[in-house]
């Protein structure tokens, strides 16, 4: 009570200082610093320019700022030696404790006005595709979290050391390690938060909340940091450790400190954001588990439920299974980590399941056994809230359920099948999800989705179709437009708030220029089998990929600041125009493997489609232009490739640990498959005679007939086809 | 004299901003060499000297810090009411100002050995090597002018007032975030990261360009410089 008595006096004091009004002042301009200095966020969306950088920005001066103000003000008394008079009049800990909650309420204001003061700002900035909350959440989150961390550090450092020096190059410390070894360490970052992206046509739940509890985490330990060096201030003239047995006396403060901890590391190591997916992205150990040679899916009824306003999921699969082997047999499933099975029936009774640790590819195993009937029908229940993979922690955002926009694939949907082949003559899969009735479901699938109910939650029942166990599935407030081509018709689906922008770019234009471009060159793709393919705007995901009948590619490329840039093209589309072309080459002709196979060395789908994506920029944006953004980009990649430390001396890889090693070899592998090999295709390309022998070379490879043992385009088709040796392709 | 100088060591060294400072520099050049300096800098060795330089840029502003707070224990509140006794003792005061000198140097080179230390333990564990002539070569052709000029720049400025001194201590911070010229680039680091990529050769020896050789030199004649000069109305 006396505290609060306190309080008040405390607090119009600090305000009336005018160290405190200069620290208010550069803490309201500081988020200009994110606007022209200071851009962590790189991916240039209108948020993430105009509200994300200036709030982390401001944070960041405002740890420094709040923090230096906090030292001062716990020096000063000190300084003058009023504590002498003070401490016989107030106990050192309770005006400690009156002092730091009017810091913290100055913060508070000062928080509250910077917001309120750049709302109009950056509204005017962002324009159409501005949301208030994201704007609020971003000011409170990446701004005003780390106020109160600065003020914390620098209590605490004070308190321990009782110098003014030292919790300054603790503060100080403090920044330099979140700016520099501990930037790409998500749940490190505690000042200035890894973001990759604000969305501007969907929403940023995800993102929120991935830094959301990783300032849970540090104000955790911070707060018992805090709470034990708060036992440290001096009382009675005694030293450290004295005052520190004193203050320990009373058990609540270290008990609550230890608590604090406790819970700390528990919200540390137990993080529901990300998996602990295998860091070696070369280890595909749950590809090469064997089939049952004996057991056949051949059916799979899948009901979701997204719960949009937790981002969890729940779901019940009814897979029909045929087991011709008169044993039982043990199946495994590969399940979206942060997922738990509430229930596995084997044709009505309970089945043991057993959760493998291991995680890989954002996979986790699921073993459990049916029994020896021929007929087994599998009800699998399971719900929860989808986990990101690691490997991809600054890049968390893409797995979002929210009001606004869902994005679920694959095991996010129903467990995949890891050791069980589908029937390929009688499989179907059905998929029914429920969903806001305000939200457009796009599944990546050739097929379309069909209403099946209005229900009277206010919510939707949608179903679709496919034959395959694995589906993809997009929501959220989607336009939809048709584009006529020679291919066939593209179903165009991209957020309700960008149609102003789309309607600008003419991306109808790009879209046909594209599509023909390819038809003309290589022929039609089976991929567009019924006549129409789905090309969907998502959420950031750097880049896209395909399947057959739709091509993905996010918003960061159609966002009206790239738009003005003059570096980026004509249109800025060049995702899109890669994500179709894999159409072509990845769908309608297949490579042995989607991604990376080890055996092909840089050999893969991705190789063609950047070249194939390369002709058409050339086509629709000049010479000038390709070469700069695409050949001339290769070139400097490759050269980074080749001159890396340990891509020249590997030795020295093996000195290092599982986990530095497998984030150093597959940061690099990208570079040959999207740079090294189309470079090589670029030198086929002079070898055979030029850009008209070899796009009909292509066009012979794409309608080629196919073997149906060995579908796959391999390297060696390729260079045969060329007439062309492998060493022909060495590159210089 | 030895006596004195040792005490103002005893001063300087043995005291909780040390200890804490030297904990810190412990830590913070652990998780740099752990995330920054294992990938090696420019294409060159996690152990090359480029890659070296890189990590002692990485610490330069906690050394530069700790030298000014050094000088800073001498111009404190305390310090001032002690100037008496001191003029009374049966010592030149540029004696005794020279000894103080001489532990403020030897503080800030026991800092520097406290920095280069995680590295050779690191490259000693993880590369097998413990290349202590080239640390130390790096070390005083960086590190050397920069602390000679922080003792010089920084005496100056104590003389004019702590707070000049403290906002001094900022400067190292703020110029690894700002874009500076290349002859400038022992200030920021970012000597160590553009000049193997200019030298146009895999691996390059250290080098240091006639920018940057100025700019040391500029720092070590500017040290002695500063530290001579008497700030008016302070000459006690």
């Amino acid at each position: 009570m006396r505290s609060l008595r306190l309080l008040p006096g405390e607090f119009m004091r600090l305000l009336r200082g005018r160290l405190t009004q200069a620290v208010m002042v550069l803490t309201l301009v500081s988020p200009i610093l994110g606007i022209f200095f200071y851009k962590p966020v790189l991916t240039q969306t209108m948020q993430s320019v105009y509200v994300a950088n200036p709030a982390i920005a401001g944070g960041l001066a405002g740890y420094l700022l709040f923090g230096l103000l906090t030292i001062l003000e716990c020096g000063r008394i000190a300084k003058t030696r009023v504590n002498l008079l003070t401490d016989s009049l107030i106990p050192p800990e309770l005006m400690a404790a009156v002092r730091f909650s009017a810091l913290v309420l100055t913060a508070l204001l000062t928080l509250t006005v910077t917001a309120t003061a750049w709302l109009p700002i950056s509204r005017c900035f962002v324009g159409s595709v501005f949301a208030f909350e994201d704007h609020f959440a971003s000011y409170l989150l990446f701004m005003g979290t780390s106020l109160l961390f600065g003020m914390l550090i620098a209590a605490s450092a004070y308190y321990v050391s009782g110098s003014t020096e030292l919790s300054v190059i603790v503060l100080l410390c403090g920044a330099a390690l979140n700016l520099t070894a501990w930037a790409d360490k998500w749940q490190l970052c505690f000042i200035t938060p890894m973001v990759d992206a604000l969305s501007d046509d969907f929403s940023n739940h995800r993102v929120f909340l991935s830094v959301a509890w990783m300032k849970l985490s540090w104000l955790l330990l911070l707060g018992g940091i805090f709470i034990l060096s708060g036992l440290c201030i001096r009382k009675y003239g005694k030293t450290l450790a004295a005052s520190f047995l004193l203050g320990a006396k009373k058990l609540v403060k270290p008990a609550a400190a230890l608590l604090l901890l406790g819970c700390a590391a528990f919200t540390y190591l137990r993080q529901p954001m990300t998996d602990n997916s295998n860091a070696d992205l070369d280890v595909l150990s749950f590809c090469e588990i064997p089939y049952l040679e004996d057991v056949l899916c051949t059916g799979l009824d899948a009901k979701i439920v997204p719960d949009v306003d937790r981002g969890t999921l729940s779901g019940e699969c009814v897979y029909r299974f045929l087991n011709l082997s008169g044993e039982e047999r043990t199946l495994l499933f590969g399940i979206t980590p942060g997922y738990r099975i509430r229930k596995a029936l084997a044709n009505g009774t309970e089945v043991l399941h057993v959760l493998d640790d291991y995680q890989e590819f954002n996979v986790q195993k699921l073993e459990l056994t049916i029994p020896a009937d021929e007929e087994t029908q599998l009800v699998l229940s399971y719900a929860g809230f989808p986990k990101e993979n690691r490997n991809i922690s600054d890049l968390q955002g893409e797995r979002e359920i929210s009001r606004r926009y869902i994005c679920l694939e694959n095991a996010n949907i129903a467990p995949d099948l890891l050791n069980v082949t589908t029937d390929p003559e009688s499989f179907a899969r059905v998929c029914e999800v429920v969903l806001p009735a305000s939200m457009t479901p796009v599944s990546f699938e050739e097929g379309r989705e069909e209403l099946v109910s209005e229900n009277p939650d206010g919510t939707k029942t949608w179903r679709y179709e496919g034959d395959t166990v694995n589906s993809i599935l997009y929501a959220g407030d989607y336009v939809k437009e048709e584009v006529e081509t020679d291919a066939g018709t593209v179903n165009f689906y991209y957020g309700a708030k960008h149609k102003a922008v789309m309607d600008e770019i003419k991306l109808r234009d790009v879209v046909k220029t594209v599509m023909d471009y390819c038809t003309e060159h290589y022929g039609t793709p089976q991929s567009i089998s019924e006549g129409y393919v789905k090309l969907v705007e998502s959420r950031i995901v750097h880049g896209g990929y395909a399947t057959p009948g739709a091509s993905l590619m996010d918003e960061a490329d159609f966002t009206a600041f790239n738009l003005k840039d003059p570096s980026k093209g004509a249109g800025g589309s060049e995702v899109m125009i890669h994500e179709l072309v894999h159409q072509w080459w990845g769908l309608g002709i297949m490579f042995s493997d989607m991604f990376f196979d080890e055996t092909q060395g840089p050999w893969s789908s991705e190789g063609l489609t950047v070249y194939s994506s390369y002709r058409i920029a050339k086509e629709l944006y000049g010479e000038e232009y390709a070469q700069k953004n695409y050949i001339d980009l290769w070139k400097d990649n490759l050269e980074s490739y080749q001159k890396n430390f340990y891509i020249r001396n590997p030795e020295y890889l093996d000195r290092l640990s599982e986990d530095e090693r497998s984030s150093i070899v597959c940061g690099l592998s990208d570079l040959r498959r999207y740079d090294e090999m189309p470079l090589k295709l670029l030198k086929a390309e002079e070898l055979v005679g030029g850009e008209e022998a070899f796009d009909e070379i292509l066009y012979e490879l794409f309608n080629r007939e196919l073997d149906p043992e060995n579908p796959f385009l391999t390297y060696a088709d390729f260079l045969d086809a060329c007439g062309l040796r492998e060493e022909d392709l060495d590159l210089e | 004299m030895n006596r004195i100088y040792a005490y103002e060591c005893r001063r300087l060294l043995f005291n909780k901003f040390f200890i804490g400072l030297a904990a810190l520099i412990l830590v913070y050049g652990h998780q740099v060499l752990k995330n920054v300096t294992l990938f090696g800098v420019s294409f060159t060795a996690p152990f090359s000297a480029w890659s070296f330089g890189d990590y002692i840029s990485h610490m330069t502003p906690f050394l530069w810090a700790g030298t000014l707070f050094f000088l800073g224990f001498y111009h404190n509140r305390e310090e001032k009411r002690r100037a008496g006794i001191f003029a009374a003792a049966p010592m030149k005061p540029f004696v005794h100002e020279l000894l103080r000198c001489a532990a403020v140097i030897s503080a800030s080179l026991l800092l520097v050995i406290l920095a280069i230390l995680p590295a050779l333990l690191f490259y000693g564990f993880v590369f097998g090597c413990c290349p202590v002539g080239m640390t130390a070569a790096v070390a005083s052709v960086t590190l050397l002018p920069l602390v000679v000029f922080a003792l010089g720049s920084g005496r100056l400025l104590a003389h004019a007032g702590l707070p000049f001194l403290y906002a001094w201590m900022i400067v190292p911070f703020v110029l690894r975030a700002i874009p500076l010229p290349e002859a400038l680039g022992l200030l920021n680091g970012t000597l160590f990261t553009e000049r193997p990529l200019e030298l146009g050769v895999l691996d390059p020896g250290f080098s240091l360009s006639a920018g940057s050789i100025a700019t040391a030199c500029a720092l070590f004649v500017l040290g002695p410089v500063f530290a001579l000069v008497r700030v008016p109305g302070k000459r006690q």
